[in-house]
């Protein structure tokens, strides 16, 4: 298959069974009860209504900042029984602990570049998030070097469907390098950070606040660059099988394959080069690590081949464009989640940034309809209109009913009256 | 589009996607050959994650209808595949955002369907119409909201009102795009579908009013002025409904199939 996945986002959390989210528990907080008034006994008032009506709703309105802000201010008034009570309270809305909270959205606020919204990490918060970065980031240094394409010699597949799994884990490997930078230099802010901290601190709790990031980010750097220049070498190369087909082959649908690769991979290939000369026009140094990169007329020689694939596809070539790229659309349509509200919206801000409008989660495998895996292969949501329509006040939790999934509302208030899309 | 629809609409995953995905597919459908289109389909059906389920209100809480999907096949499993499936989904999922999410006067009609996917089309529309009818039908969150003090739960009175405005639209839209291939017996059963869910709303639209007035007053944070912002374009929503004809004031047009 030739669908161009340039342009996914992995979706992190593989399948997302748990849809939290909206505007949080509202039900519980519309009656003004706590879920189980047994428990944050010794919390008081303001503590319990403050983890159910700004922290809990933060989290599950999907709004990262207020989460962290939310959390930072309850902190420090709790001490360690009430912080086992406020995740207790926490537990009975079906959210995570504190910590777990603060870290993943800590970790949103830095994916989603909103880190100037939120005050700085205090000491404990600091001891939780940076273990986890390292951990993180470490992970994708790690999967640099197990790569296919990232090995001594460069794949060289025959067919076209070998490219396009080739080019998706390419493309997941961007998103995760892409991510991992941000990450590792969050780390090393945090480095600086953890050092007003030291001093007071043990020996463990030392070696969390001296972590250092600097080493991961140099190679995670070089390592995004040297991929986007690999990514290029596979292009030309599909190009030159896209020409072959398009020659030699009788079948229609090779036909229609290959007038798509000539025409999406001769673009892309394209922009590779303007930006290059659009850095020495800049008076920036070029440095290209991959020698079959290097030569003067490349790029010239690239424009023929391109030019004459596309002359050989004829009118396939806008075909198969809108073939791909309609199909391309719709997966994202289907498949895609958004930062907020459980996945069904996209931050408040995409009205006015083309980039947080395109940025979506997109599944690694997308899923298909399966009946005999109809458990685990089903899309993360059947239609989104049986659940957007709940934008502000609930919180949607997707459940196995009869066989199929459906959205269920099951805050405590609410579970023995509602089974059925909300 | 108003600037304010804009403010919701485009927030949701999946508008500006199958708006994409809409524009390409329809016009590759126009400028392409029928064996061409045989390719298309053969391309399409060799991808699951093309393909999704259909009669979903089948799972939910059900009863006897003359507007269920009728089998294809025996033992169908009611999934499909293919590219006016495709096509149709997109052009559902559009036009409930728009109605739920904007004052857009023809919210289905922004997408209409072509020869190419309209049988799909109508099917997807009934089977939203009857998911959203017979969920609510059957919600007794929804009768205990009704008779709440409007200020304890006007969340939720906005949500179940934005719920009846997407699917009266649905129903709306069902019956104007084939009116008469509908008989008697299912046109009866839409106008009683419709009645049902006119009159929840008529209680649950004088309470976000309720709610507005109150508002007006007593607002202070970020989350109360979006939130009345969102009562303000529930009520457009709502007005335009009421406009096209799913008032309890006029009635579906008549049925003319025998």
């Amino acid at each position: 298959m030739v669908v161009s996945k340039s342009n996914r986002v992995a979706w992190p959390l593989a399948v997302a069974i748990v849809f939290a989210l909206l505007t949080g528990p509202v039900l519980a907080q519309e009656s003004g009860k706590s879920p189980d008034s047994n428990i944050g006994s010794s919390l008081g008032p303001r503590l319990v209504a403050a983890i159910q009506k700004q922290v809990a709703s933060a989290y599950f309105r999907g709004d990262p900042v207020a989460t962290v802000e939310s959390i930072g201010e309850l902190l420090p008034k709790l001490n360690d029984i009430q912080l086992i009570e406020a995740n207790d309270i926490l537990a009975s809305l079906s959210a995570p602990s504190l910590d777990a909270m603060l870290i993943q959205a800590r970790l949103n606020v830095v994916l989603q570049g909103l880190s100037q919204e939120v005050k700085a990490p205090s000491r404990h918060e600091l001891l939780v998030i940076v273990p986890e970065t390292k951990r993180r980031v470490q992970e994708i240094v790690d999967a640099v070097a197990r790569h296919p394409a990232m090995q001594l010699t460069l794949p060289a597949p025959s067919e076209f469907s070998e490219y396009e799994e080739l080019f998706w884990r390419v493309h997941v490997l961007e998103q995760q390098l892409t991510n991992a930078i941000r990450l590792a230099e969050f780390g090393k802010r945090l480095n600086g950070r953890g050092k007003r901290f030291v001093r007071r601190a043990s020996d463990a709790e030392k070696a969390i606040l001296e972590t250092a990031f600097d080493s991961e980010a140099n190679k995670l750097t070089e390592a995004f660059r040297e991929l986007e220049e690999r990514k290029t070498e596979l292009r030309i190369q599909r190009i030159e099988l896209a020409l072959h087909k398009l020659i030699t082959s009788e079948d229609r649908r090779e036909k229609l394959d290959a007038a798509y690769v000539a025409s999406h991979d001769g673009e892309l290939v394209k922009e590779f080069f303007a930006k290059l000369d659009a850095q020495r026009k800049q008076g920036k140094p070029i440095s290209l690590r991959r020698p079959g990169l290097q030569g003067k007329e490349l790029e010239a020689e690239v424009a023929e081949l391109t030019d004459t694939a596309l002359k050989a596809a004829g009118k396939l070539a806008e075909k198969g464009r809108l073939l791909y790229t309609g199909i391309h659309w719709w997966l994202r349509g289907r498949y895609g989640r958004g930062s907020d509200g459980g996945g069904l919206l996209k931050p408040r801000n995409a009205i006015r940034s083309p980039q947080d409008m395109f940025r979506l989660y997109m599944p690694e495998q997308l899923y298909g309809f399966d009946k005999s895996q109809a458990s685990q292969l089903q899309a993360p949501i059947d239609r989104r209109h049986h659940y957007v329509w709940a934008f502000e006040p609930r919180r949607i939790v997707k459940q196995q009913y009869n066989d199929t999934s459906t959205i269920t509302n099951d805050t405590a208030t609410s579970k023995t009256t509602l089974k059925y899309f909300y | 589009m108003q600037n304010d629809d804009a403010q919701l609409v485009y927030r949701i995953v999946g508008f500006h996607e199958y708006s994409k995905a809409l524009e390409r597919l329809d016009r590759l459908i126009r400028i392409s050959s029928p064996e061409e289109m045989k390719v298309y389909e053969e391309i399409i059906r060799e991808r699951p994650e093309l393909s999704f389920e259909t009669n979903l209100s089948r799972k939910g809480p059900s009863g006897a209808t003359f507007l269920g999907e009728l089998p294809q096949k025996p033992q169908d499993d009611f999934v499909r595949h293919g590219l006016g499936w495709m096509t149709a989904l997109a052009r559902i999922e559009l036009g409930a955002m728009l109605a739920g999410f904007s004052t857009v006067k023809r919210p289905f009609a922004a997408m209409q369907p072509t020869a190419y996917d309209l049988a799909p089309y109508l099917e997807l529309l009934l089977d939203g119409a009857r998911t959203h009818y017979w969920s609510l039908n059957g919600d007794a969150r929804l009768k205990w909201t009704m008779k709440q003090r409007v200020m304890n739960v006007c969340k939720a009175v906005l949500s179940y009102s934005r719920r009846l405005v997407m699917a009266r639209a649905m129903l709306r839209s069902a019956h104007s795009v084939t009116a008469a291939n509908y008989t008697p017996a299912q046109h009866q059963e839409m106008q009683k579908w419709k009645g049902d869910m006119d009159d929840v709303q008529a209680v649950l639209v004088l309470m976000v009013q309720d709610v507005l007035g109150h508002r007006s007053f007593t607002q202070t944070s970020r989350e109360d002025s979006e939130f009345t912002r969102a009562c303000t374009a529930l009520l457009g929503a709502e007005r335009r409904e009421l406009a096209a004809g799913t008032a309890r004031v006029e009635s579906l047009g008549p049925a003319t199939k025998q």
